[in-house]
Formats: structure tokens, sequence, C-alpha cells
């Protein structure tokens, strides 16, 4: 399962989705952890969805984030993609944690 | 700056004219004049900015703001085939006066790109088009104003409204508090108002559309996860339409925090340069009742910053 989490420091939980600076993606199988630019964050419109596009490209299954608006929530159920709510400013791997659950 | 660390609170409507800047400069005011606090306001409403006027602004900087790539055609490669014409939804190319190519007219354009795949000479080149500016200006009031102006025929979008609040964020210290004033409407810039919001203060007007555009707004805020507290504003014209807003508070689960009566003493306040809070008499009363109760709902906030419970008995 891929996971994926707005951020703007690269460090703590952004406060917004559609235009995070970017995403941290955590792929569970293979351990890979890579942090990618949000080519959308200065979209005139529409950054929500792009976002949500960017995440239905990579293979996320899981998004982790404070919010998320009404477009971008359309386009990731859409995509089959969770949505997980946490808090703006947590430490990244503390948000993964609450959700990942470690496989027996 | 991640913005995780100040306390924002964003005022929005869903109707336009119901009385957002003016609570919201009320708000900003009665919060800087706290000592060692410190307010930002950032005016995201950028089709009518006019929270410079509501807190008799300076300006201090100005910073060009480009909204995308704007769209030329070169006269000497356009063989003037009448491609791009055809391509365009916005009837925004014309002929150029000595009729031998096509020229993009700025102003029309919404710069879809369209000419640019169609183009087969590659005439149409993009260029970075300064679309406004936007500037920090200090007020006579109390509060640092953040706002924006564009150019005629651009139009307000969320990346702006990102903008002027990224700049409102960069000025703000750990412990400050930014309000910002929304645009009318729930789109694209009204969401990027709203959004990492800590508080969203609904301003309903007591009226058919104001109840209506406000109920519209609540679903967007309860879609976005935000906490919210509603004002009511315009109120004794009408008990029933009182009465419909009360109710729609109520059902929607968001604790109101005062109704402001209609009263053409807040417009003589404007009038005359003041905010709201500088009125007498029934009205004054309710003004600063309101702005008292939100404001100790903002500082409770900003103490605790997560999980704040908000009073209900005022429902």
């Amino acid at each position: 399962m891929k996971y994926a989490l707005p951020t703007d420091d690269g460090k703590t939980v952004g406060k917004v989705f559609g235009r995070a600076k970017s995403f941290a993606l955590y792929n569970d199988a293979d351990s890979s952890y890579v942090i990618a630019a949000n080519e959308g964050a200065n979209a005139e419109h529409g950054a929500g969805t792009g976002a949500a596009a960017f995440l239905t490209e990579k293979g996320v299954g899981i998004l982790i984030a404070p919010e998320v608006g009404p477009k971008a929530a359309a386009a990731l159920s859409a995509a089959g993609i969770r949505v997980e709510i946490t808090e703006a400013g947590k430490a990244l791997g503390e948000a993964m944690a609450d959700v990942i659950v470690p496989s027996k | 700056m991640d913005g995780t660390s100040m306390t924002t609170v964003s005022v929005a409507s869903g109707k336009g004219g119901a009385g957002k800047t003016s609570i919201a400069a009320a708000l900003a005011v009665a919060i800087a004049a706290i000592p060692g606090e410190k307010c930002i306001f950032a005016d995201c409403d950028v089709d009518a900015a006019n929270g410079a006027i509501a807190l008799d602004a300076k300006e201090r900087e100005r910073f060009p703001y480009f909204a995308g790539p704007g769209f030329s055609i070169k006269a000497n490669a356009c063989t003037a085939c009448g491609r791009c014409v055809q391509a365009c939804r916005f009837d925004a190319i014309r002929k150029s006066a000595d009729r031998q190519s096509y020229v993009i007219v700025p102003q029309l354009c919404e710069r879809c790109g369209a000419c640019l795949d169609t183009c087969p000479k590659g005439a149409v080149t993009m260029y970075e088009k300064q679309a406004g500016e936007f500037y920090v200006a200090d007020t006579a009031r109390g509060p640092t104003l953040v706002f924006a102006e564009l150019e005629p025929g651009e139009d307000t979008s969320g990346k702006l409204v990102r903008v002027v609040r990224d700049r409102a964020e960069q000025l703000a210290g750990e412990a400050s508090v930014i309000v910002v004033d929304s645009a009318p409407g729930i789109g694209c810039p009204v969401i990027a108002s709203l959004s990492g919001a800590n508080l969203v203060i609904i301003v309903v007007e007591a009226s058919v559309s104001g109840i209506k555009d406000a109920r519209r707004l609540v679903a967007l805020v309860h879609s976005m996860k935000r906490k919210a507290i509603a004002i009511m504003n315009k109120t004794g014209l009408s008990a029933d339409m009182d009465s419909k807003a009360r109710i729609m508070l109520a059902e929607a689960g968001i604790p109101l925090a005062g109704e402001l009566p209609f009263d053409p003493a807040l417009r003589a306040a404007e009038e005359s340069g003041n905010t709201w809070l500088s009125i007498g008499g029934e009205a004054g009363d309710q003004v600063k009742a309101t702005i008292e109760a939100v404001k100790g709902v903002v500082l409770s906030m900003q103490r605790k910053k997560l999980n704040v419970v908000i009073p209900k008995e005022t429902l």
C-alpha cells in the first residue's frame, strides 16, 4: 500500500492539501520513502483535483491529510483513495504511524 | 514558516454584501488592540478588495503578481490562416491593424492555450503575464494589511488567495492572529481562503438569499471539517427571516456568537472612516458583545491551538 501526506517543510504535515509544496510518499511494500514536489501547488484553479490526479498516477491508496476540499474529495473517492484525517503540524512519521497498522 | 504556529480565522458568508469585511475589520482591530497581540488582515476578497478602506491603510511595500502564462502571436511568423481564431472559445483573437496577421486581445484572453496547440507555424508564444500587484500596508487602526489588486479582466483565484495568505503568514509571528476576509460564494478562492483555517466565522445575512447562500457555505465548511461559529447580520427587519437563520444554524450545529441588528448607524460609521466598534446605541452594544465573544474564542484557540471546545449555550 502506498501512503501520501501533504508537507510544506518535508518534516511535518502541511495544513493544506492541493497547494501543499510537496507530498511525502511511503510504500510499505518496499519501505521506500520520497518527498515529491507538488507541481500543481501554484495552479490558478483546480489545485485540489490536480493533486488528486497526481496521487492517482503515483498509485497512492491512502491519503493522510488534515483536510481536503470538496472537489478533491470527490476525485480521490473516484480514484479509490481513502482519506485519513490527521492534524497539521504533526511529524510525518507520527501521522503515518497513526494510520499504518503493522502487518503480522 | 509552516503556518501552523499562528491562528487563522477566516470570515466568509456565501452571499456578497452580508457584512464580511466590516465584521472582519472590527475583529482584526479588536485583536490588534490587545497588548502583546499581533494581527494581520489578509484581504482575500480580491475582486472587491476593500479592507484598505475599512482599515485606513497606507501602503508599505508592493509586489508583482503573476497568475499564469499569457499568450501572444509573433506577427512575422503568423500567416493569418485563422486556425487559432477557430480554436479560441473566448473570441479573443482579432485581425491586426494591417490585416496581415492575428493578435490576441489580453483583456479577452482566458489563457487556455488552445491557440498555442493549434498554430501550425509556431507563431504563438507564451510570456509571464503580470495579472496584478499585491501589497503590504500599515493601517491607522492597528492590524497590518495584505491585499491585492488585479488588472482589468483578470479574475481572482485560489492561487492569488494563497499568495496573499503566504505573505500574511511571513509577516505574522509565532503568536499572531491572521484574519482572512474571504471572497463571497463557495468556489475556488473561498476554498483557498478556508483551507487550513483554525476557525471559520460564517456571516449570515438574515434574508432569503443570505440564508440560502450561508447554508451552502455551511456544507462546504463541514466537508472541509473546519470549526465554525456564526454571526447573524441585518436582523430585526423580519422576525421570520431571523428565526429561519437561527434554525438553519442550529440544525447545522453551528454556534451563534451574536446577532447584529440592521442599523443605518453602522453604514454611517464606515462612511466616516470608522469600524463598527465605534458606534453607540443598541447596535453598538451588540457589535461589541459579538466581537468580544468571537475574540474570546480566537484567543482561547490561540492558547490551546487544538481541539477547542466552543461553548454552545448561545444556541
